[in-house]
């Protein structure tokens, strides 16, 4: 993690070069409100991605000795602002919980959230090329 | 024998992991000396398998592992590499030549700075390259620090010290100048905030296929290496560039068995008549297919493979399984199977052992 970014709290630096940083996403059991209670998350990365659907490896973080998954998802599950990031190689979270609605009573929910790239900023790009600069002498 | 039984020093080995969605070959190069290709980690496990393998053997892995291959960057052939490479102290580090690049190097490097969205290869690479770094600032010996570059015909490993009961020596087979080249020309094209699957691309194009001499016998290994239409490119290039005289009578299968990282000349110009041969799937991309199993079949009768994907579904609790029954699911990642080639230096045919699931292919 790097400067300007703190767990769970989107952060936007650097205004005046212009460069945004946007954090990850916060966990997903806190990205609604506490009235979600996580049953069973998942950590998926998309392996093939069509129109209407895509495939993706889910890892099992509630339980880890699970097997890795591949699972086809529906796009319409993915919130609308989400799915342009929604190609092969990118990750997002999935929860399987109960939420309370305002009326009290209580629903079953399917959530997936992705991952937002991070944009580099100038002082992270400057860092990154220093840094190859440095692996490139181990090459000499 | 047990899976834990040691080799005689100068018996040859050649082992092949898979678990499904990875690969890890380790090799016995004589007198207690050992290779690594590639590293993959068994589910619910934070070590490499070659390094549970070679310790359960007893093997000192600090003096006894002396080269570790990596391919290419692919997540399923890459996992676990940084600790390997940490752990075995006393081994070199190898790579494809194409990985010396400027512009990979600012991909690492970019990961490592910004540690969020990269495959798991690229993390890995971060995690190796740091390494490598630390060992220069610890003014550890230049052996220890540089890569040994794979490249078409480039020798990375050679062993013919008296003393030893066979000589033995690896050689890159791959990849060519001329894709060399053109990956530079790809990777300059990267724009940094490409997604994954672009950076993907060129990859198996420059994945290190190795030819391996032990002894009286030779060994192919095919890495994820693709046919391609173009002159000196893909398979066909490395048949082209081939100076060998000798056959492999061991091969590891190309491209998890895919059709496109299969052809004739492998099989006519490469491999003895017949030769064993060990495939490693790739369940997510169903590799391989029914088809592609009955066609390496007719390649060879000695055909073994890492794993089948029988795994079952895990039982979760009624709520998140009732969520379960409308999403079409499939286990891709299992324990790992485990084939072993053993032999004498003068025997024609290897002992065959088959641990975890791997099995013959009839």
């Amino acid at each position: 993690m790097d400067e300007g970014t703190a767990q769970g709290q989107p952060v936007r630096e650097n205004r005046r070069g212009g460069d945004e940083f946007v954090a990850p996403v916060p966990s997903p059991t806190s990205t609604r409100s506490n009235a979600l209670k996580s049953y069973q998350f998942w950590i998926g990365t998309v392996t093939r991605a069509f129109q209407d659907r895509f495939y993706a490896i889910v890892v099992d973080q509630t339980e880890p000795n699970n097997p890795d998954e591949e699972a086809e998802f529906e796009l319409e599950e993915v919130p609308e602002g989400d799915r342009p990031l929604v190609k092969t190689g990118s990750t997002f979270y999935w929860v399987i919980g109960m939420e309370r609605t305002p009326a009290g009573s209580q629903k079953r929910v399917s959530m997936i959230q992705f991952r937002h790239s991070p944009k580099m900023t100038e002082s992270l790009t400057r860092k990154a090329e220093e840094l190859a600069s440095s692996f490139a002498t181990i090459f000499d | 024998m047990t899976v834990t039984a040691r080799p005689d020093p100068n018996e040859i080995e050649v082992s092949v992991f898979g678990p499904g969605r990875g690969e890890c070959i380790v090799i016995h190069l004589g007198n207690n000396e050992w290779c690594v290709v590639d590293s993959c980690i068994a589910k619910g496990n934070s070590r490499p398998i070659a390094l549970q393998y070679l310790e359960g053997l007893g093997i000192d892995t600090i003096d006894g592992v002396k080269l570790i291959v990596a391919t290419h960057w692919h997540d399923d052939h890459i996992r676990g590499l940084a600790k390997l490479l940490e752990e075995c102290t006393s081994a070199q580090f190898s790579c494809s030549i194409a990985l010396k690049s400027d512009q990979f190097q600012l991909m690492v490097a970019e990961e490592a700075s910004l540690p969020l969205n990269a495959s798991s290869g690229v993390k890995e690479f971060a995690a190796i390259f740091s390494l490598l770094l630390d060992r220069q600032r610890a003014n550890m010996p230049k052996s220890h620090i540089s890569p040994v570059l794979a490249g078409v015909n480039r020798r990375i490993l050679h062993r013919t010290a008296p003393g030893r009961s066979f000589h033995a020596s690896i050689m890159a087979l791959s990849p060519s100048d001329g894709l060399f080249r053109r990956t530079l020309v790809n990777m300059q094209d990267w724009p940094s905030d490409d997604s994954q699957a672009s950076r993907d691309q060129p990859q198996n194009e420059t994945s290190v296929v190795l030819w391996i001499e032990l002894g009286n016998r030779c060994v192919l290994l095919g890495a994820d290496l693709e046919t391609k239409p173009h002159a000196g490119a893909g398979w066909l290039g490395v048949v082209e560039s081939f100076q060998g005289d000798r056959r492999a009578r061991f091969y590891k299968v190309a491209h998890h068995g895919s059709p496109n990282g299969d052809c004739d000349a492998i099989w006519t110009k490469l491999l003895e008549d017949e030769p064993f041969a060990a495939v490693t799937p790739y369940n997510s991309s169903d590799l391989p297919a029914p088809d592609d199993l009955t066609r390496l079949k007719s390649r060879t009768p000695n055909l073994y493979i890492t794993a089948r994907p029988t795994g079952r579904l895990p039982k979760r609790s009624p709520i998140v399984e009732k969520e379960l029954r409308r999403v079409n699911r499939r286990i891709v990642d299992l324990k790992p199977g485990h084939i072993r080639w053993r032999w004498k230096l003068n025997s024609y045919s290897p002992t065959v052992e088959l641990f975890e699931g791997a099995e013959k292919v009839n």
